[in-house]
């Protein structure tokens, strides 16, 4: 087990692997998620299938999270402590990126916590924390741009692009079949796609 | 089937409990399928950064 310590470059490769797979596994359990709370449903499928695959897909996610997580805090590559990855911004690699990791974690962490103990919650209480799923998927991708150390291969920037178009578009669905007023969804609309093309205008 | 096209309850009832388990079964062959892809990428993401040697 010896490419399993510190020294060995092993961790660090699984750290990076990880973080690729989760940004794929997280914009599909985003995606289901938005799919799912809609009530247009193709006729060969239901609603509670797709909410039931939403929630395993979230706990393969949140399991990878944590090997994300520990290989990050194992690995003698760069010295990332435990607490950094709690406590948003306080690392000494990379703050920045590594913080908003941390905030997506943390996130992440509360809607976790919240959906264990949802039958002890009131259901508007649970959403609210529900939808920061969403809110956190955000600063995952910036981290994974910012901090990836693939970032700017061409592969990763396809993926990385593809799974914000994957999410845009699931969004931009989710607004249209929403029978909010029209120009309501028009607003909406224009905000889901204007979103990720001013956050990717003001990447460094 | 009841009296001409009507479907009895307990037939629609039961009709409706098999599309479920359909549906159940194909959530639980996606899940096999999300969670072996999940592990081929992470596996061969790995390899590939160590075959290359990047760190």
């Amino acid at each position: 087990m010896t490419w399993l310590t510190g020294d060995s470059p092993m961790l660090w490769y699984i750290n990076r692997s990880t973080g690729l797979v989760l940004l794929v596994l997280f914009t599909l359990v985003t995606v289901l998620g938005v799919v799912g709370t809609s009530r247009v449903v193709p006729s060969w499928w239901a609603r509670f299938a797709t909410v039931d695959l939403h929630r395993r897909t979230a706990l393969m996610a949140v399991a990878l999270l944590a090997v994300h997580v520990a290989s990050a805090v194992l690995d003698g590559y760069v010295d990332i402590r435990l607490l950094d990855t709690w406590i948003p911004f306080q690392s000494s690699y990379r703050p920045l990126w590594m913080g908003l990791g941390t905030v997506a974690l943390d996130l992440w962490l509360a809607v976790v916590v919240t959906s264990l103990l949802r039958r002890r919650m009131s259901l508007l209480g649970w959403k609210a924390v529900h939808l920061l799923a969403y809110v956190a998927w955000v600063p995952a991708v910036l981290h994974g741009f910012g901090t990836g150390t693939d970032a700017t291969q061409p592969v990763v920037v396809a993926l990385t692009f593809g799974c914000v178009g994957a999410v845009v578009v699931a969004a931009a669905w989710r607004v249209a079949v929403s029978g909010l007023a029209l120009p309501v969804r028009l607003m909406l609309g224009v905000a889901v796609v204007a979103a990720p093309v001013l956050v990717t205008g003001a990447m460094p | 089937m009841g009296k001409r096209g009507r479907v009895e309850p307990a037939t629609a009832l039961a009709a409706d409990q098999v599309r479920r388990d359909r549906l159940m079964a194909a959530v639980d062959v996606l899940t096999v399928v999300f969670a072996m892809l999940l592990v081929a990428g992470v596996v061969a993401v790995t390899l590939l950064l160590a075959a290359n040697g990047d760190a």
